[in-house]
């Protein structure tokens, strides 16, 4: 059966409200995004116990993430250097492994890589955590005694992230460059001064160190929003839980990327 | 006599089905309520009404003489301080252990000192029979004394209403026994006004002062567990007796055996 | 884990995360220059500055002694006026002289201080008189082939 004008005219509308409906959707989850965000990040009265709330994220989601961090920034630092002096080698400015070394870490792989981590690790844990707590009814029987989740269970690890991520970052930060060192003193048989010299002519306090910080912490605070709403609008089923899980995991990781494209494209030169 | 709780006119949907449809009823104070019916007729969403999570498209739902749906946020958290929920978990907190998990209520919404919280929850926990189990974690506990930890997490701040979710489904008869005897002494010795949600028949009757039955989002009976005994109806004698054919029809609509069988 | 434990982790998870940013700000960055009670400023004026860029080093004998703090047009001469930060330890005679220097082939501009012998020294915002331009390639390539069409 041919299909008559009138179909392709309903299908097309169709098509197009349903675009709507969709962009209307979207808008509302951003809105619903946004609020939780905001009473997220108080904490409601009293200051003692709402501290020790957030030392124990702290451990959870930094203590606890530092394995991987470490020894990621290690190899990270490492094959940087490697690969590093292949190219420059080929320019006869393979001393200047140092400064390539510590510029990418700083700027680059240090908040990315970290935030990518994390994302995987922390973030999906807390998605996991939240939406197993409202599987089995913690957090309605929470608000039901008249105390607010959002304040109790979603700000402390909210805070959290926003202190262990870029935290973190430093830390891969300093193992990567020590690693890069390793590799290309001990290995490679670069000068030893010429590493760390070339560096740190190059490398810029403000610049470099201070502006991979501000990443970090724009990234930490992306990515902890990010798996702390799916926890809380996951379906109270083994299965919503998966998937609110996994959205997290990739959801985070492309706003990482995206945010660091646009970061990156401001802090050096504007627009 | 005064009402607790009541609905009046009630309709309310979810994604688009309707669960109560113009529904009207009473929950009188001091006294066991249950409200009865099959499984998925939106027995926990009428909770979910009274408690002011959920909210109904038309009618009004009063608690205590005040109008839930159209309270503040601050007035609707003052007047969960009041109301206590049993769900059929228990709900637990995880990371907290038994103690912490009952002191809750009382070191979120109180300044008490600790040796007054302490003597609170020990004196809780002996209602239900749990005193010594105080620093056990919930993972440790079986599902009915996990209830129980429940039961006395939610009546640490002498709350007016109580309400039970599916309190013995999935029970041993012995915890059901338990749970049956803690229900109908708690309301007597605390003057509690308790709405008990269930299918159990046999159970909530032998304790409630009044019921519902609630089906298709209609309530179908109400009355004393004697009046609805004593009922002639069809639908209701089908779910009170447990009878397998009735209303509720047992064979799922199909062509006629033989016509599938021998053909 | 008990409470004391947990709490000890996360005192020092914080501690090695800002002895990282510090071991990175004093080994990675070199920011080891004293702040401002530590220097005095002079001023150098050039006609070229050709890619010296603020926070660049100041150096004398190829010891970093400073560091270039800002740098203006003048609108009346039409020169550059760079302001630096120099070491309150490091005294510089009144006909010290600067250039500006490329460190390596392909490096960065620096400023390069030669001490003269006069007895007095620079005081803060002073200006040093004696200075010359980056070399641009341009105008050496220039200067050799017209010279040598000569």
């Amino acid at each position: 059966m041919k299909p008559s004008k009138i179909m392709i005219h309903h299908y097309l509308l169709n098509a197009v409200r349903r675009m709507g409906i969709n962009a209307l959707d979207v808008c509302a989850g951003f809105g619903r995004a946004s609020w939780f965000l905001v009473q997220s990040l108080t904490w409601g009265k009293g200051f003692k116990a709402p501290f020790s709330r957030l030392v124990f994220q702290v451990y959870q989601q930094g203590v606890l993430s530092l394995p991987i961090i470490l020894v990621a920034g290690l190899f990270v630092g490492m094959v940087l250097a490697l690969q590093g002096y292949h190219i420059l080698v080929g320019y006869g400015s393979q001393e200047a492994v140092g400064q390539m070394v510590a510029l990418s870490i700083l700027r680059e792989f240090g908040p990315v890589v970290s935030a990518l981590l994390f994302a995987g690790r922390a973030g999906s844990a807390l998605t996991a955590e939240i939406g197993l707590m409202k599987t089995t009814e913690q957090l309605s029987a929470m608000e039901i005694m008249g105390v607010d989740p959002l304040k109790r269970i979603m700000a402390p690890r909210l805070w959290g992230g926003i202190i262990c991520l870029p935290l973190l970052n430093l830390m891969f930060c300093v193992l990567g460059i020590y690693g890069g060192a390793l590799v290309a003193v001990d290995m490679l048989g670069i000068y030893e001064g010429s590493y760390w010299a070339n560096m740190q002519g190059s490398v810029e306090f403000y610049d470099d160190i201070v502006k991979g910080v501000i990443k970090s912490l724009v990234f930490a605070l992306v990515v902890t929003w990010i798996a702390i709403f799916h926890g809380w609008n996951a379906h109270p089923t083994s299965q919503g839980i998966s998937t609110a899980t996994t959205a997290t995991v990739v959801q985070a990781s492309l706003a990482i990327l995206a945010l660091d494209f646009v970061l990156t494209a401001v802090m050096l030169g504007g627009f | 006599m005064d009402n607790y709780v009541e609905l009046k006119n009630v309709t309310f949907r979810r994604d688009g089905r309707l669960i109560f449809d113009d529904i009207s009823l009473q929950i009188p104070k001091g006294k066991i309520t249950s409200i009865l019916g099959p499984s998925g007729t939106g027995k926990t969403t009428l909770l979910g009404l009274i408690t002011g999570q959920l909210s109904p498209e038309f009618g009004d739902v009063m608690v205590d003489g005040l109008s839930v749906p159209n309270l503040s946020r601050q007035a609707l958290f003052e007047l969960r301080k009041k109301l206590s929920l049993l769900f059929q978990s228990g709900a637990l907190f995880t990371d907290m252990s038994v103690f912490e998990n009952v002191a809750f209520a009382l070191r979120e919404h109180t300044n008490l000192p600790e040796h007054m919280i302490r003597d609170l929850v020990l004196l809780r926990l002996e209602n239900v029979g749990l005193r010594g189990a105080g620093q056990l974690m919930p993972s440790q506990l079986s599902g009915g004394m996990a209830r129980r930890v429940a039961l006395a997490r939610s009546i640490i701040l002498d709350p007016e209403l109580i309400m039970y979710d599916e309190p013995f489904t999935g029970q041993d008869p012995v915890s059901k026994g338990v749970l049956v005897t803690l229900i109908r002494s708690l309301n007597a010795d605390l003057s509690l006004t308790s709405v008990l949600v269930s299918h159990d028949v046999e159970e909530a009757l032998s304790i409630s002062d009044q019921v519902y039955v609630l089906s298709h989002g209609q309530v179908i009976a109400s009355g004393t567990p004697q009046q609805l005994r004593d009922s002639e109806d069809k639908e209701l004698k089908q779910f009170l007796f447990g009878l397998p054919d009735g209303p509720v029809s047992f064979h799922f609509p199909a062509k006629p055996l033989v016509e599938e069988v021998l053909v | 884990m008990t409470s004391k434990r947990l709490e000890i982790s996360v005192g020092a998870f914080v501690i090695a995360g800002i002895l990282s940013l510090v071991v990175l700000a004093f080994n990675a960055s070199g920011l080891s220059f004293a702040r401002d009670d530590q220097s005095y400023f002079l001023y150098a004026r050039f006609e070229n500055l050709s890619g010296l860029s603020e926070r660049a080093k100041v150096s004398l004998s190829g010891v970093t002694i400073g560091r270039v703090v800002s740098i203006e047009l003048d609108t009346e001469d039409y020169v550059a006026v760079v302001k630096m930060a120099i070491d309150k330890n490091v005294p510089l005679t009144t006909d010290t002289s600067a250039s500006i220097l490329t460190a390596g082939l392909l490096g960065e501009k620096y400023i390069g201080l030669s001490v003269g012998a006069d007895e007095e020294t620079l005081m803060n915002a002073d200006e040093i008189a004696d200075t010359q331009s980056s070399i641009v390639l341009e105008e050496l390539i220039g200067q050799f082939l017209f010279s040598r069409s000569e």
